[in-house]
């Protein structure tokens, strides 16, 4: 992994919490697309992406979110995003319009809330 | 051993081998010092100072080699241009470099942060589409005037905006996030010239 961003993953029952530092470009984004996919166990159903602490994504790294979330809808789990208001990620996203496709949350403590929402998901 | 120093524009960093300090019947300390003196005297042309260390230090009969590596930070005032090669690897660099200059240039953090952002879309597009699997340059000059920065992102290949699901937000985030936007392309490359004010309030 570049020392360009980092990811960390933990595991809340069927939610995988996926923390993501740092900046994402051309440079890293396979590569960051790739981590999320090993911090994120085969049990979770849903998968809540931390991006509060990221400095710089722009359309690699939208692109890259885009794929994830297609991916993850193809093996019926959901994908969550944290992004603050006014942060500069949440400008990008904003302007592409991610967010119409893409679930997203200000606060990581709403986009963890919804887990009982999500349980009926379990048993289909 | 190891130590930090920050280099500040305008200061200049001389490595050197010992051939240039050690002298038959003298000291190296005597040699450091008389170094230093020549060092301390020498104008501001990089290229005459290296001539004249060499000049003053060096004797013709010297029995050692000599290396020298002078570098000197230079301050982004005026109208710097920066040539890289166009490959993935050079965005994380040219962000670091683009926030010092507009930092430099007193520009508002926020209109900064979409400078950056449209530039490095730009930059995204050269390195992905203008030389196919070849290399080629990517230049890029930033010029802050009467409180609009320009930017001229340039390339010797061609490229069309992409479009498609995953890679059509380039173009419209640049237009987007910036006051103008210039493209044109020709045989000799293309060229990208974007405007943005840099001062609070005269966000579009």
């Amino acid at each position: 992994m570049s020392d360009l961003a980092r990811v960390e993953g933990e595991q809340q029952g069927t939610i995988c919490l996926v923390r993501v530092h740092g900046e994402i470009d051309l440079s890293n984004a396979h590569e960051v697309s790739s981590e999320i996919g090993y911090a994120m166990g085969q049990e979770a159903r849903r998968l809540v992406l931390d991006l509060s602490d990221i400095t710089y994504l722009d359309s690699a790294g939208v692109a890259l979110l885009l794929r994830l979330a297609e991916r993850l809808r193809s093996r019926r789990r959901e994908l969550q995003l944290v992004v603050p208001r006014g942060s500069p990620v949440r400008r990008v996203l904003d302007f592409t319009g991610l967010p119409r496709v893409i679930p997203l949350e200000s606060r990581l403590e709403d986009a963890l809330a919804l887990r009982d929402h999500a349980l009926p998901d379990d048993f289909s | 051993m190891e130590a930090s120093f920050r280099l500040v524009p305008g200061s200049t960093l001389l490595l050197f081998t010992d051939g240039l300090v050690e002298k038959r019947g003298a000291s190296i300390d005597e040699g450091l010092e008389r170094l230093a003196a020549v060092a301390t005297g020498s104008g501001q042309d990089i290229e005459a100072f290296c001539d004249q260390l060499l000049c003053s230090m060096v004797e013709d009969d010297t029995a050692d080699d000599v290396a020298l590596l002078v570098i000197r930070p230079v301050p982004l005032t005026g109208r710097p241009l920066l040539r890289v090669p166009a490959e993935p690897r050079v965005l994380a660099p040219l962000r670091q470099t683009l926030r010092r200059w507009l930092r430099e240039s007193d520009a508002d953090p926020q209109l900064a942060n979409d400078i950056l952002l449209a530039c490095g879309e730009v930059c995204t597009n050269v390195i992905q589409h203008a030389y196919g699997a070849n290399e080629g340059p990517l230049e890029i000059s930033l010029d802050v005037r009467d409180g609009t920065a320009e930017v001229t992102i340039r390339d010797q290949g061609c490229w069309r905006p992409s479009s498609g699901v995953h890679g059509g937000h380039g173009l419209p985030l640049i237009q987007e996030l910036m006051e103008s936007v210039e493209l044109s392309g020709g045989p000799d490359g293309t060229v990208v010239r974007m405007r943005r004010g840099v001062s609070d309030g005269s966000d579009s």
